[in-house]
């Protein structure tokens, strides 16, 4: 038993074949690294609560709390600590799953000693890391476990360190703005100003005067001098987001920026000098955009020196329950309550949901079950509701139509307070179709009489009101 | 003397090898009783369990033998079941280990 160079790293393995925890324990022990042995998920939950360890090897099927319940109770309690999960099966589900709630990996009986610390040292390596402070300290807004986020944001953080722009591609929700803000703070310009603008929110004349300033009376309404987003972002970073939408001609204007550094205020004609970092970025193929022609080639090249592609939330599924945790944690905050938590079931439905708006619809979900769920364990019953409310929140082109369309009758035949003739001509139907319109609608125009002082009502014909007889045909 | 089969394994680990296949020696009555009671769960949890421990110690056979105790309680079938305990048996009577 040579060689064991002693390490830093402590290791808990918890296995209820004592054989195979012994074998594991050993081959551990000879790369030198410190070992605890448990044979069981209950007496690892019990070494948890005393010592952190850096890596936890678990077996998956045990007795009592078996390796997916211990995996899910670490990761409760610590949701960046890496789990291995050693199966004697070999079967897709549990694999599938143990990755979908965070394992670092999933192997499986027989093991073999080579494989089994190469993994061990792999998993180290990406979540200890060789600077693990540095990597922590680094977008701490962003809560990663997935191998796929971590590697992105090494990227990322040694990007930050270099002056040069960046191009954050990914869905929307994936949270890109977030990765702009962390490499900005992380860059040398982290004390200069931080400065975002949308590109596809505002029309194209705003859009250029917000970015480039305008002279007083370049245009109308332009009451004063404005200086602009360039200038504003000065020694700092310019966060150009939807840059996919910018209209050609200031696409144009910008790449002039950018090759000379300086800015021309719309209606000036001297050009200021301006120090600023771009980093932009786009949910659309800005290649393919390149092809149709409908993005300029040089400036693409000139923002993508170095591209960073922000996964969605489907290539990332290990990261669903961190995040849910910490949106839960940040309604307690706003709420000054302790956290509620999610039930088994519930956090399952998470897991696997379709969620195209990621992230950030993720928020909502985990908001809104918050918010709605009485008890601290929110139930699965709340998830599918939050779940299935997203495609019902947008409702179908029809369904906002006709909801337009029935609150405009109400409107007008409250102002014509229920007289069809009035309605009709200020809605400009005649009157047959008013009725038809407002048959549709179920909508009695009784209903929208001005009652008489007097307690009774008086039901009246269509065509005269009981009060204030203005209108006639 | 009965022969021989000789299994070369990891010196780091010889130990450890010796005193797994001394457990399952000493489980073998066990292992007969249980299919002479027909006690088909424990049985598939035991063949599953050395399957992948005598796997990962480097016991080909002994892992087949598990993967076949583990199959035949499954399918509730004493009789493959006892042929899975004999093939143990087999091969815990004949196997020597070797430093690699």
């Amino acid at each position: 038993m040579a060689d064991a160079k002693p390490r830093s790293a402590h290791l808990l393995v918890v296995d209820d074949d004592a054989d195979h925890l012994a074998l594991l324990e050993r081959w551990l022990a000879l790369e030198g690294f410190s070992v605890t042995a448990v044979p069981s998920g209950e007496k690892a939950l019990a070494v948890l609560e005393s010592k952190r360890p850096d890596l936890v090897i678990t077996d998956l099927v045990m007795g009592g709390i078996d390796g997916l319940r211990l995996l899910r109770e670490i990761h409760r309690q610590d949701p960046v600590l890496p789990v291995i999960i050693v199966s004697g099966q070999a079967g897709i589900p549990e694999a599938v799953k143990a990755t979908h709630l965070g394992a670092s990996a999933f192997l499986t009986k027989p093991i073999q000693r080579e494989g089994f610390i190469a993994e061990v040292e792999q998993v180290l390596a990406d979540q200890v890391g060789k600077d693990a402070h540095e990597v922590r300290d680094f977008a701490p807004k962003i809560i990663r476990r997935s191998q796929l986020l971590a590697e992105l944001l090494d990227r990322a953080r040694l990007v930050a360190r270099v002056d040069t722009t960046v191009l954050i591609t990914g869905e929307t929700g994936t949270g890109k703005e977030l990765l702009a803000e962390a490499i900005h703070a992380a860059s040398g310009r982290c004390e200069a100003p931080f400065v975002a603008i949308n590109c596809s929110a505002l029309p194209e004349e705003l859009l250029e005067s917000e970015l480039f300033g305008h002279e007083k009376g370049a245009f109308t309404g332009a009451m004063a001098r404005h200086d602009g987003l360039f200038q504003a972002a000065n020694g700092g970073t310019l966060f150009l987001d939807e840059i996919g939408d910018m209209p050609l001609s200031l696409q144009a204007k910008l790449l002039r920026v950018l090759q000379d550094f300086k800015v021309r205020p719309v209606g000036s004609t001297k050009a200021f000098p301006v120090d600023v970092r771009i980093i932009s970025a786009t949910h659309h193929n800005l290649e393919q955009l390149v092809e149709q022609g409908d993005f300029r080639e040089d400036l693409f090249y000139r923002l993508s020196v170095v591209p960073l592609h922000m996964p969605s939330l489907r290539e990332r599924r290990e990261d669903i329950a961190p995040l849910a945790s910490h949106f839960l944690e940040r309604v307690a905050a706003r709420t000054a309550r302790p956290p509620k938590r999610f039930a088994p079931d519930a956090l399952r439905q998470l897991l696997h949901a379709d969620l195209p708006g990621n992230v950030r619809q993720l928020q909502n979900v985990v908001e809104q079950c918050s918010v709605l769920s009485p008890s601290d364990v929110i139930s699965a019953a709340f998830t599918t509701q939050a779940l299935h409310n997203r495609p019902s929140n947008i409702p179908t082109l029809d369904e906002a139509k006709q909801s337009f369309e029935r609150r405009y009758l109400i409107s007008v035949l409250r102002a014509a307070e229920g007289n069809i003739t009035t309605a009709a001509r200020m809605a400009g139907r005649n009157r047959t179709e008013f009725y038809k319109l407002i048959g549709r609608y179920e909508l009695d125009p009784t209903q929208f009489r001005r009652r008489k002082t007097s307690k009774k009502d008086h039901a009246a014909d269509d065509e005269t009101p009981p009060l204030m007889g203005q209108h006639m045909d | 003397m009965t022969t021989q089969a000789v299994i070369p394994i990891d010196p780091d680990i010889i130990d450890l090898a010796e005193e797994f296949l001394r457990k399952r020696r000493e489980s073998l009555p066990r292992l007969l009783r249980l299919t002479a009671e027909d006690d088909m769960g424990e049985l598939r949890r035991m063949g599953h369990e050395i399957k992948g421990t005598a796997g990962s110690y480097g016991f080909q056979e002994l892992s087949c033998a598990g993967a076949a105790l583990e199959e035949a309680a499954a399918a509730e079938d004493a009789g493959r079941a006892r042929d899975a305990v004999d093939r143990m048996a087999a091969f815990l009577q004949q196997v020597a280990l070797v430093a690699r």
